[in-house]
């Protein structure tokens, strides 16, 4: 088994990501980051990935808002040690909107239908501290796709401080999940989603790293095939892929905006 | 035994199964509970037999049997039936639901992937 190498903490990275400092901390804008998670067929663990990229932005500093389109179970408030009655009413009325929060770090909300985000209204964010937006979700949509984006970029939008054009809010990173029996599915998501959010990485998991040779994808990481020996507990995952993804991610994206004001400056 | 195709289950079966239960609002939960098991995975197929119904996913081998009554319908994990939970409410059901899940998240963790 190759040897992992230790994931980058916020502290690597933030000299990169971070931004504004010249104004002083007070003043500084709250930096935030907008993270899809699209998993692609119910065969892997939606609900895992998604609390275990929540728990790794929040082990590195970050407070995290995630919210989940919960079409199919297990969803987040399992791996948050949720009480069944309340992590199953999605599963059992559809507009049901289930909210919490964890370890005081993650402020979660999950609904089988994306239109519900318009009624949560998460605990206040700590102040100072970045800010990740993780919105996790099962792809293909069961309904019209561009309708279903919308409403994600929207719900993003209403759980964000930093002040949206038109109330929308598009991702900075996607992370398309797949395994070998989606790899089709997979590429077909990584190419829309680049068409779709030009300005977005993504990044692709997968159990076989030749699922998105062909795909569009700006990175792919090995999904570890003992990451699901944690399926059944109820707490999230702590696999050094959530580590090292996460700060990937953020250096990705931090040199992605920091090319774009280059861009913006000389221009 | 009858085998519906894989991936959702067979709607209409489902429901004529339902149709044993009285209660309007227990046929709800029947269909509700039998729906959300077989997403689960998209590896579930569903046998209906003339009294209960199979869920079972063929990867990692995990199995539920809910069968319906009267006033109340059973199910039973695993292949040994060795207990039933029955439920004839809200509550019955989230409980039902509640250990179908982690059994199942139980079994399908410790399967191998598919190579």
């Amino acid at each position: 088994m190759p040897e992992r190498r230790s994931p980058r903490t916020l502290r690597d990275v933030s000299h990169l990501f971070l931004s504004g400092t010249e104004h002083g901390p007070r003043a500084a804008p709250r930096s935030t980051v907008c993270v899809w998670i699209a998993v692609v067929g119910a065969s892997l663990n939606r609900a895992h990935c998604a609390a275990g990229v929540a728990a790794a932005f929040a082990r590195q500093g970050m407070c995290v808002s995630l919210l989940e389109v919960c079409r199919g179970l297990p969803n987040i408030g399992y791996y948050f040690g949720m009480e069944p009655a309340a992590y199953l009413a999605p599963a059992l009325d559809r507009s049901e909107l289930v909210s919490g929060v964890w370890n005081g770090e993650v402020r979660f909300c999950f609904s089988a239908d994306a239109a519900a985000f318009e009624r949560y209204h998460g605990e206040d964010l700590p102040p100072g501290a970045p800010h990740a937006i993780v919105v996790a979700f099962s792809y293909p949509p069961e309904r019209a796709a561009a309708r279903f984006l919308a409403g994600l970029r929207s719900a993003a939008a209403a759980v964000s401080d930093e002040g949206t054009a038109l109330g929308q809010r598009p991702p900075d990173a996607i992370i398309a999940v797949g395994c070998r029996e989606s790899a089709g599915r997979a590429r077909a998501l990584t190419t829309g989603m680049r068409d779709a959010f030009p300005h977005a990485a993504i990044f692709l998991l997968a159990d076989d790293a030749n699922a998105g040779r062909a795909g569009d994808a700006d990175e792919i990481l090995a999904l570890p095939a003992d990451l699901r020996a944690s399926w059944a507990r109820r707490l999230p995952p702590v696999d050094q892929l959530f580590g090292e993804l996460t700060a990937g991610l953020l250096q990705v994206v931090s040199l992605r905006r920091r090319r774009g004001s280059g861009h913006a400056a000389n221009g | 035994m009858r085998r519906t195709d894989r991936g959702r289950p067979d709607a209409v079966a489902v429901l004529a199964l339902a149709r044993r239960l009285g209660p309007l609002a227990l046929r709800r939960l029947f269909v509700r509970f039998c729906h959300e098991v077989s997403r689960f995975s998209d590896g579930f197929e569903i046998e209906i037999a003339p009294f209960d119904l199979v869920l079972r996913d063929s990867a990692s081998g995990f199995s539920v049997t809910v069968s319906p009554l009267r006033e109340l319908f059973l199910v039973s994990l695993g292949e040994s039936r060795s207990f039933d939970i029955r439920v004839s409410s809200v509550e019955g059901c989230t409980s039902a639901l509640d250990l179908a899940l982690a059994a199942y998240l139980a079994v399908a963790s410790k399967a191998a992937p598919a190579a």
